[in-house]
């Protein structure tokens, strides 16, 4: 299979394959004995399979229960797991299919745990983390103490938004409902992560920018209340920050009134709306600060594709399915139900 | 005949069948009765054209339960809510229809097989272009779907184009001989006389008023308003309908929707929707009936919608050779899992009735959408076996965002806006509204049609559902009008 042929490959190109090769590698999927290396003690070979594995590094980084790692008591975990004896000869491929059937074991018996949010074999995430050792990925990641937070330039230039929001309205409301913040940045290091008021959030790392999320009583507790939140870059590993500014969180505006004349409790006042050509694209744009990602504009029965900006609400319109005729515009939140008329809107 | 209440004359009609609501259900039923030859009164409280505000004042109420659009996700008028459906097509599968021993309350009096032949008649009403479900290695999914193995398995969907019943059987209904579709009459009262209903009282929102005496009366008025017109039964006698044990409006179940987190897999799968042969088809990753029942599971299905790839993870970790089962070339690919599950039935998730009134004088009514706690339970094991079921076939990895559990979920679903369960089928009086022909309990000649009577609900949209057994009713009444 191809994937064997490329891990194999890897191997010998890497020099790390020293095992026979007889057994998982080359018996199961190149049919012919690819390597007359001798075995290797058990030891010997697991360290090799552990500097072979790829990909490795980005996964056991931030798996939890590394501290306090012992090479040793790892060893000997995870030979007991791949039902090796200690004094065995073997071959790397050997313990790649040790490897292989414990990992679908564990999952088999539900044996799991989470790292990095993913579901992984509790045999996986050993190797994982003695692979990171193996590799000298652990070194000072796991042990050097948290460096000293000291301001400085990560990246001239940085912009970030959104940068306005107002009270009780989730900026850059993302499908599940987080709040979402992006940081356009040349040249971070990797893992460089977003702050807000100097904690840290979930970020996702790009060469040119960052994505950052904030979730649930943090992304409430944000919005509460009129406020400005400093956002920032952070290098962990340096400890090295700067700020890029503010997310301003505004008083809300008047709630609009639904259509039996009650105040919304989703959408604010809207102050105008409009139909806008742009492109040969024609959009319905209303100028309001709230509105949940749940909303969309109704022309008559008709919703059209709608999205959230923090500080107008814009629709695609399409003549083309609409019947002639005078239709009612509404905003609906189509979770709550909740409908604020906006107009009339003529299709001739 | 499709007319208007307030453009005709009569006050009084007789007829075999009395149909209140010309929604999927209601016409089909209605236009399969005409043709074997019985006569048929379909009563629509809407008109052609959507609700005006003021016919959609009817279906306002209270929500006393999780949020749910409860006027904006039904539609009052001819064609009723195919006037806004997707389309998404598939029959309930065996498993739902059994009785779970882990699901209280659990299961049909029927079983698939009964229904089957209808389901056959009912892609037929939806303009579904086969009844094939089980698409064994066709491509283009041989090399788009995933292994079935480890309790997993692949299931189907098929879409309707989405067929409008108020556009595509309109003429039908016009032509039809058998048929007279009142427009504008909005059932306000079921008179009853023992054992049966004698008449139905339907008004206009201008004031008209006609009574229609049949030898049987048919709710179709959708999963939430065939309570509430039962409910607001209880006005004229000491008993709501069908409520002897306490049943009616309880039950009430909608299809959630949730995406726990994301799956790395082989690129290029294709569980999301597509078109296939010039029929729409769509996959997804469901769980196998044998492990359903074993694991103690709630039956659901998995989508995977593409994404960019999850940084958190290096691609390159795919290479390693304990992903055997990733075929492409150990190209992982990261994909949204959507799960859409099967909530048990829950007592406490109910309509019921609240003390304002409507502008007809009908109670308007409260929805009280809830669940067990032990269905996020079941759900979280199984997204368990999806996750075992990716490592150990050596197909990918699963990503959960939040972990499984009902704080977590419970606000982040969303609903499919299905309303079923409220009026649900059973064998016993005791744990049901209607008997296994969808006849209410303890009145020789009402019955209901529709996703109320679901008393367990699969992934399955129930619109297919609703329409197969819209068919099997036109049999039924035929064969009980033919012999009395």
């Amino acid at each position: 299979m191809t994937i064997y042929r490329r891990a194999f490959n890897r191997y010998l190109a890497s020099g790390l394959l020293i095992g026979g090769g007889a057994g998982f590698i080359a018996g199961r999927h190149t049919a012919r004995d690819v390597s007359s290396a001798a075995p290797l003690p058990v030891l010997g070979a697991l360290r090799e399979a552990a500097k072979a594995a790829v990909g490795v590094h980005q996964i056991g980084l931030t798996a939890p229960g590394l501290d306090g790692f012992s090479g040793q008591s790892a060893e000997r975990t995870l030979l007991a797991r791949l039902a090796l004896e200690p004094g065995a000869l073997v071959h790397t491929s050997e313990i790649f299919a040790a490897l292989d059937q414990a990992i679908k074991t564990d999952y088999a018996e539900h044996n799991t745990v989470q790292v990095n949010e993913y579901i992984l074999s509790s045999t996986e995430a050993l190797f994982l983390t003695y692979a990171l050792v193996q590799q000298g990925l652990d070194g000072t990641t796991f042990t050097a103490p948290v460096p000293e937070i000291k301001e400085g330039i990560i990246s001239a230039g940085a912009r970030f938004g959104p940068t306005y929001t107002v009270v009780g309205q989730i900026f850059n409301e993302q499908p599940d409902g987080h709040g979402g913040i992006w940081v356009v940045a040349q040249n971070t290091p990797p893992g460089t992560i977003i702050t807000i008021n100097g904690h840290p959030i979930k970020t996702r790392w790009k060469a040119k920018s960052l994505t950052g999320a904030v979730y649930d009583e943090e992304l409430q507790e944000l919005i509460a209340r009129p406020a400005k939140h400093e956002v920032s870059m952070l290098v962990p590993a340096t400890g090295i920050r700067q700020v890029v500014g503010q997310l301003t969180v505004r008083p809300r505006p008047p709630a609009a009134l639904l259509e039996d004349g009650t105040p919304s409790t989703v959408f604010c006042e809207v102050k105008k709306w409009s139909t806008l050509v742009s492109k040969g694209k024609e959009t319905v744009r209303v100028d309001t600060f709230c509105g949940p990602r749940t909303t969309a504009v109704y022309i008559g029965d008709t919703a059209l594709t709608t999205r959230i900006l923090p500080n107008k609400i814009e629709a695609m319109l399409d003549r083309s399915v609409l019947p002639a005729g005078e239709h009612p515009v509404r905003l609906i939140d189509t979770l709550s139900g909740e409908a604020v008329a906006l107009g009339t809107f003529t299709v001739n | 005949m499709l007319t208007f209440l307030d453009q005709i004359t009569e006050r009084v009609l007789e007829t075999d069948v009395c149909i209140v609501g010309a929604g999927p259900a209601g016409i089909t039923l209605a236009l399969q009765l005409a043709e074997l030859g019985l006569a048929v009164v379909l009563l629509e409280g809407g008109g052609l054209a959507p609700p005006t505000p003021e016919e959609k004042s009817l279906y306002d109420g209270q929500i006393s339960g999780r949020t749910y659009p409860l006027a904006n996700s039904r539609l009052r008028y001819f064609g009723g809510t195919t006037g806004h459906w997707g389309g998404w097509s598939r029959p309930l599968d065996d498993i739902d229809f059994a009785v779970k021993p882990h699901i209280r309350y659990s299961g049909w009096p029927i079983d698939r097989t009964e229904l089957d032949p209808w389901y056959a008649l009912a892609h037929k009403w939806l303009e579904i272009p086969s009844s094939e479900y089980f698409v064994k290695d066709a491509p283009p999914f041989s090399s788009k779907l995933l292994s079935r193995a480890n309790g997993i398995t692949n299931r189907f969907f098929r879409f309707s184009p989405p067929t409008r019943y108020g556009v595509r059987y309109r003429e039908s209904v016009e032509n039809s001989q058998g048929v007279q579709c009142l427009l504008g009459a909005n059932v306000t009262d079921l008179h009853r006389n023992g054992e049966r209903i004698t008449a139905v009282t339907a008004r206009s929102l201008q004031g008209m008023q006609i009574e229609v005496r049949a030898r049987c009366t048919v709710l179709a008025t959708g999963g939430i308003e065939n309570a509430r017109i039962l409910l607001n039964s209880a006005e004229r006698s000491e008993d709501a309908l069908g409520n002897q044990h306490d049943w009616l409006g309880r039950g009430f179940m909608d299809h959630p929707g949730w995406s726990p987190g994301v799956v790395v897999a082989n690129k290029g799968l294709a569980y999301h929707r597509f078109k296939h042969d010039g029929a729409p088809v769509m996959p997804v990753l469901g769980i196998a009936d044998e492990v359903l029942l074993n694991e103690k599971l709630i039956n659901c299905c998995g989508l995977l919608h593409p994404i960019s790839f999850d940084k958190s993870i290096q691609q390159d970790y795919f290479n390693n050779p304990w992903f055997d089962g990733m075929a492409s070339a150990g190209e992982a690919s990261s994909y949204r899992l959507q799960l859409i599950f099967e909530p048990s039935p829950c007592r406490d998730s109910r309509v019921q009735l609240t003390d304002k009134t409507d502008i007809l004088g009908l109670r308007k009514l409260d929805l009280h959408w809830a669940f067990n706690d032990s269905d996020f339970d079941m759900l979280a094991r199984s997204i368990d076996r999806f996750a075992s079921y990716l490592g150990q076939s050596g197909m990918g990895r699963l990503k959960l965002r939040k972990p499984v559990n009902a704080t977590n979920t419970k606000k982040r679903i969303g609903s499919g806006l299905h309303h079923m369960g409220t009026t649900r089928m059973s064998d016993d009086p005791a744990t049901g509204v209607v008997d296994s022909n969808c006849r209410v309990f303890g009145v020789d000649n009402l019955y209901i049609a529709g996703s109320s009577v679901f008393p367990s609900v699969g992934f399955s949209n129930p619109t297919l559902t609703i329409v197969a057994l819209a068919c099997r009713m036109a049999n039924h009444l035929n064969e009980e009008l033919s012999t009395s």
